[in-house]
This record gives structure tokens, sequence and C-alpha cells, in this order.
């Protein structure tokens, strides 16, 4: 082969145009822009492939219910920046009545939707009917009181609803603030009304609240766009729109918010955060969520006839197997260590921490329940995310006591169908809190008669359950919380599970976007009190 | 036989095998293990989950489900969507735009880089230009498209600020309001010439990656027809009139290689609807490649088949006008 | 003693000088085409590396470190580390055994099975020659990924039902292509020759058209695992290909995606890179062949 002049122009060519490419990929930062485009729109990163209907009495996924509370008002609400205490918003004031199960509330007066239609106690009413006769998933949260048919309007200002059983007061009024227990304007729903469907359909893409944004523009897999309710009887909202556009891809998040085009990049994983902490212009916003990772045992696995998870002691050993540093250094700051079943920023929340990795003490204990060689085990866990990751550590941990761990990782659909039936040997999973109540955490983690987590993972404890039950209708807080304190030793020592962390929300946040304050769970996001500065500090 | 009755033939064996396919996947999809409406809500009470499962059907047996299916499908539905609650009708329509736009403009690209790599190629035969245009055509079909996707977006984008990022539109650009669900035409009956041209914008890279397929294929069919054509007789002979090159070479070369290559366009076409899947997901497209894929892993049985066939449908036809096209220009072929 | 063996192999030569005349074209032609030869070097050096790999590798590639996360190729980490600390370089160098071995399994069962469907078909035509056909359409026109997900999904996790889900996916080429060799050889003299003295079909068929159709279909299996590869790393990326802690370069790809913008860009750009050259490496070869193949045929 002979190289002409031509030829070598073009190897030359190639060779700079690769040379380059390799040059680019080590650049650092370009220059960060340091203004806000525009100063009353705030632009949010998100995947919201999960979005479903916007419906209040429908709405159970992150995305439908981040969307749903800035659209609609409740009864009451939990507020930034803490997301703590129960606070007025519809109701301005409650008392529980002498038979200890009707709940009265008196209705704000003078309130309208945003086309006119008054707000009272028969509006409430309306709501949380309708809700009820749904009957669909998000339902659960307020049915699970049996208020069905039982509220009623005493005037025009107060209602009351009447429990089937006597429910702690925070207990019940956490639920309320779930987005199924929204307001909806019964105006829009009698017009709206499709074959019995009470609007459901046309308010899957329309709101009917009387919240401080109204909905422009709902496209599946594409953006929502929120306008400010230029009615809204509380503070009027800072910001003019919001606009939430789907972005799948969690480094194209990271992209754009270090590029400046978005102002708030929601999925970041913990090690993108890492890489953009300290960047100028960007800032991380962190908040502990209720979601906890925990390694699920089946009491009743059967390994080679005989049933090792069934052992508490067993059990504790692997407790004592897990190195939880290294599992929080993985996690970087997206995790605080948690062993107990209540988050904290939940009351009732308990901060025992105590176990660590100690192989020796784990093979103690091993020996003493009788398997000194160990066994084989198979750890179901999801392929995404950081859970591969995780099961080889539990795997590289568990096998310093002998317990041979198989991994296989199962997609959502068939890891959940073997866990709701019982079928697994060891799982890894996460469990949140639906409302930030103890209660609903207890029935998942302490009460098989529930058949939650403590069924499917056979541990059918009848001390755990009945504190639960009992726990759920205690008045008195004092008393309540002392029980939850009880009861979530007693799962942390006997349980079959081993917590280990709690997961913490982070957020790249430009630094011009100030008062976002975002929520532990997925439904109490609230934007009215945002707002976007001209420059950057 | 004629024109009519090859198509018409051909058309015949399509539904046959459009019915294969149903079947097939409607087997498949029920015996992959995994019961999809415990895990769409994990934290869903027990009670809950029989009652939707009673809901959707999903408890009958086999038989009566796919009978059940294939009656609707008969009245055009295709039945509702696990994930997004709606009629996978609705769901396809809603999707499938950007995917053609996507498949379509990769499919241009794939041209414009293949036949000239190709037409290299052949002219260059054995010499460097040759072995380069080989490997880059080559190339296309041996890299991780993610990959390469995320890494084009740091670069382009992100540092050197050339390309915009995902998605359709910029952020702070609004969307035009929906008429056909294809945005390229929405945005120009809407006047709307900035959406248009940003969207145009958006699809380059994409297109590029998907294209980069597309062009490896075209590429080594035109180099090897246009060799094929190159040693016939009336090339010698349009030579030996003394005609320029460049002439025998558009004219008469040029013409009769692309009829094989007109086949592979059309194969191409079809895999690049397939190989759009992981693209859209990076470049957060709202097409029908990520809607399928986020259906199967997620076992959404109606939308996954529902998709499928959608696929195999808009594929076979466009392999069928390949195939009339191509047996309207060579007759041989026909009557073969 | 020294003599038989001389006489043996000048009778063998002659015997088969057409076809040792063919090998030497063969390789001459090899010889002139570079990228056959870069093609072939490289997957030589993967098959050295996927046998030699326990030489290789200078670490273990399922040691758990994990304070050694995430750290930057060094003289140490040639290739850096991962998430939980295992050395990159290692992995990928055990990978390949891995990715090897799925190519190599998944084109062998796939081509086999396609070419005696294919030899069967254009062989007997008629009924036997539709069904089949028709039956490869159905395939073709199915979107690949999502029928390879589907079939893994339900023989279960695990490579070996990676491979099998990818092989009931790849057939159909086979095939398509031994069909079309069939035809075109079915009515060569030389079979109507075979046929006469009595020859039956089987014989026919695997004794003499079967190794003329071998080329094309090496042809078409050495493009095939390039893609083949391509195929088990989109699997892994949705967990139904090789199980954690394997070490396939599309498990490693699909962990380390979220990295390749945050500056640790090597726990995705190393195996992507081992699947290019890879890939590359395969197709190059088979196009090479491809070309020695179609001058032969010239002939």
């Amino acid at each position: 082969m002979k190289i002409g002049a031509k030829d070598a122009a073009v190897i030359l060519l190639i060779i700079i145009l690769v040379a380059s490419w390799g040059y680019f990929l080590t650049l650092g930062r370009p220059a960060v822009p340091t203004k806000a485009t525009e100063t009353d729109t705030l632009i949010i990163a998100r995947d919201i492939s999960d979005a479903v209907s916007l419906d209040p009495a429908r709405a159970y996924e992150f995305s439908s219910c981040l969307i749903v509370n800035q659209l609609y008002d409740k009864l009451v609400d939990l507020r930034p920046p803490e997301y703590k205490e129960i606070e007025p918003e519809i109701a301005t004031e409650w008392d529980i009545l002498a038979d200890n199960v009707t709940w009265e509330f008196k209705i704000r007066e003078d309130l309208t939707f945003p086309d006119g239609t008054p707000i009272n106690a028969t509006t409430v009413k309306l709501s949380l009917d309708r809700c009820l006769e749904l009957a669909q998933t998000a339902a659960w949260v307020i049915e699970q009181f049996g208020m069905g048919g039982n509220i009623t309007v005493v005037d025009t200002y107060t209602l009351r609803i009447k429990l089937a059983e006597v429910v702690a007061p925070r207990l019940f009024l956490s639920c309320l603030t779930f987005t199924s227990a929204a307001i909806v304007n019964p105006t829009l729903v009698q017009e709206h009304e499709v074959a019995g469907d009470l609007a459901s359909d046309w308010m899957t893409t329309h709101s009917a609240g009387s919240g401080p944004y109204i909905l422009e523009r709902w496209e599946k897999d594409v953006e929502f766009v929120l306008v400010a309710n230029e009615e809204y009887w509380g503070a009027e909202p800072k910001l003019k729109r919001i606009v939430v556009r789907h972005v799948p891809e969690l480094t194209a998040q990271m992209l754009q918010i270090e590029a400046g085009d978005v102002d708030i990049a929601w999925n970041l994983l913990a090690d993108q955060i890492e890489e953009i902490t300290g960047v100028e212009g960007i800032k991380v916003i962190r908040v502990p969520s209720f979601f906890k990772d925990y390694l699920g045992m089946n009491v009743n696995a059967t390994i080679d006839e005989e049933k090792p998870l069934g052992d508490n002691k067993v059990r504790d050993a692997i407790r004592y197997a897990l190195d939880y540093d290294a599992i929080l250094d993985i996690m970087k700051g997206g995790a605080i260590p948690l062993q107990t079943f209540v988050d904290s920023g939940i009351p009732g929340y308990n901060p025992a921490l105590p176990y660590f990795r100690d192989v020796d003490k784990a093979r103690d204990l091993m020996a003493e329940a009788g398997y000194p060689d160990g066994f084989a085990v198979e750890l179901l866990v999801q392929p995404t995310l950081y859970w591969p990751d995780l099961a080889v550590i539990v795997q590289d941990n568990l096998a310093d006591i002998d317990i041979d761990v198989t991994i296989t990782t199962i997609t959502a659909a068939e890891m959940y169908e073997i866990y709701r039936a019982q079928g697994h040997e060891l799982i890894l999973a996460e469990w949140g809190a639906d409302y930030s109540d103890p209660d609903n955490l207890a029935k998942a983690f302490a009460d098989y008669t529930i058949r939650q987590l403590a069924w499917r993972n056979t541990w059918y404890n009848d001390y755990a359950s009945n504190l639960t039950k009992e726990a759920c209708s205690e008045l008195d807080t004092v008393k309540r919380l002392e029980m939850y304190a009880e009861l979530t030793d007693y799962v942390l020592y006997n349980g079959p599970y081993a917590i280990f962390i709690q997961g913490v929300y982070q957020y790249g946040v430009r630094t011009w976007v100030e008062g976002f304050y975002p929520d532990p769970t997925f439904f109490l996001m609230d934007f009215s009190e945002v707002y976007k500065e001209a420059v950057y500090k | 036989m004629d024109l009519r009755t090859y198509t018409a033939r051909r058309l015949a064996l399509m539904v046959f095998v459009f019915f294969g396919i149903l079947v097939i996947s409607f087997v498949l999809i029920y015996i992959v293990p995994g019961d999809p409406v415990g895990a769409i809500y994990p934290q869903a009470p027990p009670y809950m989950i029989e009652k939707i499962t009673r809901e959707w059907g999903f408890d009958r047996p086999l038989h009566e489900q796919f009978l059940s299916y294939l009656w609707k499908l008969l009245h055009g539905d295709f039945g509702k969507s696990l994930l997004t609650n709606r009629p996978v009708m609705q769901d396809l329509i809603t999707f499938f735009p950007t995917t053609i736009e996507l498949a379509t403009f990769a499919t241009i690209l794939a041209v414009a880089m293949g036949i000239p790599l190709g037409m290299i190629s052949a002219l260059k035969k054995d010499k460097i230009p040759d072995h380069i245009a080989r490997i880059f055509a080559i190339s296309g079909v041996s890299m991780p498209v993610y990959w390469l996707g995320l890494l084009m977006l740091t670069v382009f984008y992100y540092q050197l600020r050339l390309m915009p990022g995902p998605g359709q539109l910029d952020p702070y650009i609004k969307y035009p309001p929906t008429v056909t669900g294809f945005l390229l035409i929405d945005s120009l009956i809407a006047g709307r010439i900035d959406a248009f041209l940003n969207y145009i914008h958006h699809l380059i890279m994409p297109s590029f990656i998907l294209g980069l397929f597309g062009a490896a294929g075209i590429a080594r069919m035109t180099r090897s027809s246009m060799l094929e054509v190159l040693r016939k007789e009336y090339v010698r002979t349009a030579r030996a009139k003394g005609l320029r090159e460049r002439i025998v070479i558009i004219r008469h070369v040029l013409r009769n290689a692309l009829i094989p290559t007109v086949t592979v366009i059309g194969v191409t076409y079809g895999m690049l609807l397939e190989g759009a899947v992981l693209t859209e997901t990076v470049f957060g497209l709202p097409g029908l490649g990520q809607y399928a894929t986020r259906a199967a892993i997620h076992l959404d049985f109606l939308a996954v088949m529902g998709s499928t066939l959608l696929i195999a449908i808009i594929y076979s036809f466009a392999n069928l006008i390949v195939d009339v096209v191509y047996a309207y220009l060579d007759p041989r072929i026909r009557y073969g | 003693m020294k003599y038989k063996t001389q006489k043996f192999f000048n009778e063998w030569t002659k015997e088969h000088k057409y076809q040792i005349e063919d090998i030497k074209l063969i390789l001459h032609l090899w010889r002139r085409s570079p990228l056959s030869v870069i093609g072939s070097i490289i997957v030589l050096a993967l098959i050295s590396i996927a046998l030699l790999a326990p030489y290789l590798a200078p670490h273990d590639p399922f040691e758990v470190n994990v304070p050694n996360q995430l750290l930057p190729p060094s003289s140490e980490y040639i290739f850096g580390t991962d998430k939980v600390g295992r050395d990159i370089l290692s992995r990928v160098i055990y990978g390949s055994r891995i990715s090897l071995m799925i190519a190599i399994m998944v084109v062998l069962v796939s081509s086999l099975i396609g070419a005696v469907a294919g030899l069967i078909s254009g062989y007997f035509g008629g009924k036997i020659d539709e069904a089949i056909m028709r039956i490869t359409d159905i395939f073709f026109a199915f979107p690949r990924l999502i029928l390879a997900m589907a079939v893994a999904a339900a023989l279960g996790r695990g490579i070996t039902n990676t491979m099998l889900a990818i092989a009931f996916v790849s057939w159909p080429i086979y095939a398509r292509l031994s069909r079309a060799g069939t035809l075109q050889i079915k009515n060569e003299v030389y079979i109507e020759a075979a046929k006469s003295i009595g020859a039956g079909h089987i014989r026919v068929m695997f004794l003499h058209i079967l190794p003329m159709i071998i080329p094309f279909t090496l042809v078409q299996a050495t493009l095939d695992m390039g893609g083949v590869i391509l195929t088990a790393a989109g699997l892994g990326f949705i967990g139904l290909g090789a199980q954690p802690p394997s070490s396939e370069w599309g498990a490693m790809i699909s962990l380390g995606r979220q990295y390749v913008a945050t500056g640790q860009w090597w726990v995705a750009t190393f195996p992507g890179l081992a699947i290019l050259i890879t890939a590359l490496g395969f197709n190059l070869l088979g196009d090479g062949l491809r070309d020695i193949f179609d001058v032969r045929m010239r002939r």
C-alpha cells in the first residue's frame, strides 16, 4: 500500500479529531451561568413517567402526588420547613368529642375555589365521600378508619367525622394530610361527570382544586406546567410558573443543573451529588426521607431441612456481621444510620444503634445456635441503582461467618410476587412510611395480621401484633410514644429484619433558588414559598 | 406474476405473521414469572392487590384471557395499560409519533452517511480511504448506544455547549398545542418556528447515534453492489465511449447500484425503530421504545403486546413498501 | 518406515490438491486485507486474554474493598476501581471469558439450528419450506430486544438462560442464509450425480450441501458475535444477564453508567471500550472473510 499525500492528509485529520475528542473529555467545567434567566419560572428536571392520574382520589405515585399537592388544599397539613406539626389549612380548629370516636372540624369561612364555588363543610363531605366511593388504591389511607357514611355536616362551617374505633389523634390527623383527602370542587365534578365516574377521567388531567397552583398542561412523559392561582385564599405564591420536565436519564439531569438550564435536579444519585457539591452556583439540599433500607430474613425459610433464620440467634449473628460503615460509605450523603423501624422526623423515632460489625460475636452466636459451619442462602435483590452493590457487600460480610450467599437479581414484578408469597430466603428491600405517624410502620413491621412485612417474613409474633393494635388507639400521646419505644426496641432485637439505613433525599439546586424545603415523603411538598433571586450570591 | 398479485400475496402473509406474533408474545408474557400488580404499589395491602387483579381479569384462565384479548383487538381495542391506566391505543398514539420522527431522521442521516461511505469504499477499494470508511461504518454497530449517548451529551452539550440537552425542547421553550402528536408538524401548524428548529437541534445527536448503526449496513451494501456494477460490461462501454468518470459513476453505476441498497434501507428503518429504545431513554425522548421497555420490565402485559404488534406492523409495512418498490424497479424479482 | 510416511504424505497432498490450493488462496487474500488482519489479531488477543485471565489479572476481580471505592486509574489499579473497590482491569479481563463464552455458545447454537432449518427448508421446498419461512418471518418482525427480554425472563435469570434467549432470537438469519445457499446449490450437477448413484436425502444434505454453506454461515457468525455481546450487555442492563458479582461487561456498564459524567468515567468507559474493540474485531474479521469468500465464489 502506498501512502500518497491525500491519504496522509486524511490520516492526519482523523488523528486530530480523535485527539481533540480525548482532550474535550478531560476538560474541566465550562463557565457557570451567574444569572437566573427567568425569575418567575421554576424549572425542575425529574423522572415523571410514574404519574398516572392527577385526581386526588387516584394519585398514589411520587410524581402525581407532588403535583396534586400544589393544586389542592386539605383540612390540615404538614408544612415546610420542618413538616412536623399538624397545622390548620381548610380547617381552623378541631377537637375530639366525648365518645372518643367522633371528630369535629371548624371550616375556614369565606373561602372559594377559583371559579367562585364556596368551600364549606358540605364541600369537604362531598370530597371525602367521593374518595371513599371511588375506592381506589389511594383511598386506603382514609378508608382504614371506617368513616364511610359517617361524615356529617352540622352547619355550614362545621363538620363531624365518626370513626369505627378509637384512633390516636396524630394518626388520624396525619392521614388527613394525604393527598387523597384533598378538597375538590363539586361544581366541576358535576360538570365533567361521565358515566358515574365522578369526573375522575376529566380530573386525571385537569385541576379542580383551591390550591396555590393550577394545572396548565400535562403531557405524559414530557412535562407538567403549573401556573399560579390568582384567586388563592392564602399567601400569593411567589413563582408564577412551575415547569417539571421529564428527564429519565439521571446523568442528563446532572448535566442540566450544572449547565444552569434547570433550577432543580430532583433524582440525582449519591455520587452525582458528591460531584456537584461545592461547585459554584449549585447547592445541595438534603432531607432525611421516610424510607429505610433493610435486609429481610424469612423466618420460615427451609434450608437443608432446617430453618436457620427462624432462630433469633442466627438473625442476631447476621445483624452483627453487616458492615454498616461500608454501607454508609457507599451511600455517601444519601443515607443516615437507622436500625429501628420508625424514621427520624416521625414521632416515635428510636435512635438506638446497638448493632455494629463484630465478626467474632457473630460467629459465637452462630455456633450457639447450632450452625458453626454456616449454611447456604439465596439473596433476592433488584438490579437497579445501588442495590447490586449493597448485595455484594452483604454477600461479602456474611461470607465471614460462613453464610454462603447466592445473589439473585430479579425485576420488581417477580421479586414482589415471591416476597408477597413468603417465598424468599433473604431479601434486600426498602419501605417508606405512608404518612407522618408511627402506626403505619408498626403495622407493617410488627403486626403480622396486617399481612405486610412481618407476615411476608413469616414472623408471627402476637406480642408485637397486640402492642401495635394498642398503640394505634391510645389517646394519651405520652403513653403512646412509650409504647412505640418499647415496640421499636422489641422489633430491633427480635424481628426478622436488619435495618441499616434511612435514606436521605438529596437535590441539586441552583443557588438562586430560595425557600425550597423538600418534604421527607412525596405528597407534602409545598412550592408556594419558593422563589428565585435575580443574581446568585 | 404481476405487481398487484405480488403485493396482495405479501399482505396476506403479513396478517399471518401478525397473528403469530400475537400468539408468541401472549404465551411468552404469561410464562414470564412475576406479578405486575403487586409490584406497581409494593406497599399496598394484599386485599387491594387482589381487588385490582380481579378488576383487570388477570385471575381468569389463560385461554379465556387470550380469546377476550383477540375479540377486543378485532374491535380495535388494545386493552388498558397497567402502568398508565389508559387505553393502550391511546398510549401508542401518544408515543409513536416521536419514535417515527427519530427513526426517520436517523434513517436520513444513515443514508447520508452510509451511501457516501460505501461509495468511497468502492471507488478507492483497498486504499486508505476505503479502510477508514469501513472502520467508521463498522464502529457504528459495535458500540453500546447509551454509552456513546452519554459521552456525546457530556462533551457536546455540557462542555462545548454546541448541542442542546435531553428532551425534545429546551426547558424555557413552551410546547405548542398538540394537534397531530408529531411535534415537528404541530410546531409548524402553530407557527412556532423556534420550537421546530429547537426540536431538530435536539434530534441531531440521538439520530446521529442511531444513524451510525444503519449507516454500517447501508455502506456495506452500497460498496458491494457498486463493486458488482463497476465490473459490468456497460460501465466499460461507457468509459470506452470517452465519458467523463463522474458522469459514468452518477448516471450508470450509482443508479443501478442503489437498487439493492433500497432494500437495506427498509430493513434499517425497522432496526432503528428498535434501536430507538435505549436512545430514547438517554436523551429523554417520549417515544415508543421507552414505553415498551418500561412496560416489559414491569410486565405490563397489554402494553407490551400492543407496542410489539405496532412495531411489527410498521416494520412489516416498511419492508413491504421497499420490496414492492424494488420489484417495480427490477422486474426480474417478481418473475422469480 | 520413513519412506512409507513420505509416500503417504505425497499421496495425501495429491489427493487433496484443490483443497490445499484453496487454503493457500485464502491465506493470500487474507494477508492482502489489512482490516481482516487487524480483526484477526483482535480476536486472537481476546481469546488469549480469556484463556490466560488468571495469569494476567493483577487483582482478584471479586475482592470487595469499600474504602478503595472509585479510585482513578493509577499504577496499582490500572483501570481504577468501581463502587465497592474492585479492580476494574481484573474485572474486564475476567469479563472477557464470560462475553466470549456467551458469544460463542449463542452463535454456535443459533447457527446450527438455523443452518439445519434452512437446509431442510431449501432442500425439500413446498409446504415445509413455506412453514419454516413463515416462522422466520414472525421472528424477524419481532423487536429483538423485547423478545430476548421476554424469553430470558421466562426461563429465569443467569447466564445459561440469557444465552438461550439470545440464540432464540438469532437463529432466523442463519435459516434464511442457508436456505438461499441450499437453493443455489441443490441444482448443481454434482448433487444430481450423487443422487443418481443412490445417495439418500440425509447424505446429500449433510455431506454435500452443508459443507458448501459453511462459508456464508461462518461469515454471518463472526459478524453476529459483536451483536450478541451487545445484546447480552443490553439484557444485563435490566438484570436479566449475568448475576452479581459476575464481571460481565454489560453489567459493568450498567452499574457504571451514572458515573460517566461525574468524573469517575473509568467505571463505564473501560468495559465499554472492551465491548467496542471486541465487537469491532469480530466485525472486521467477518467483513474480511466475506470479501475473501466473495472472490473465491466468483472464481
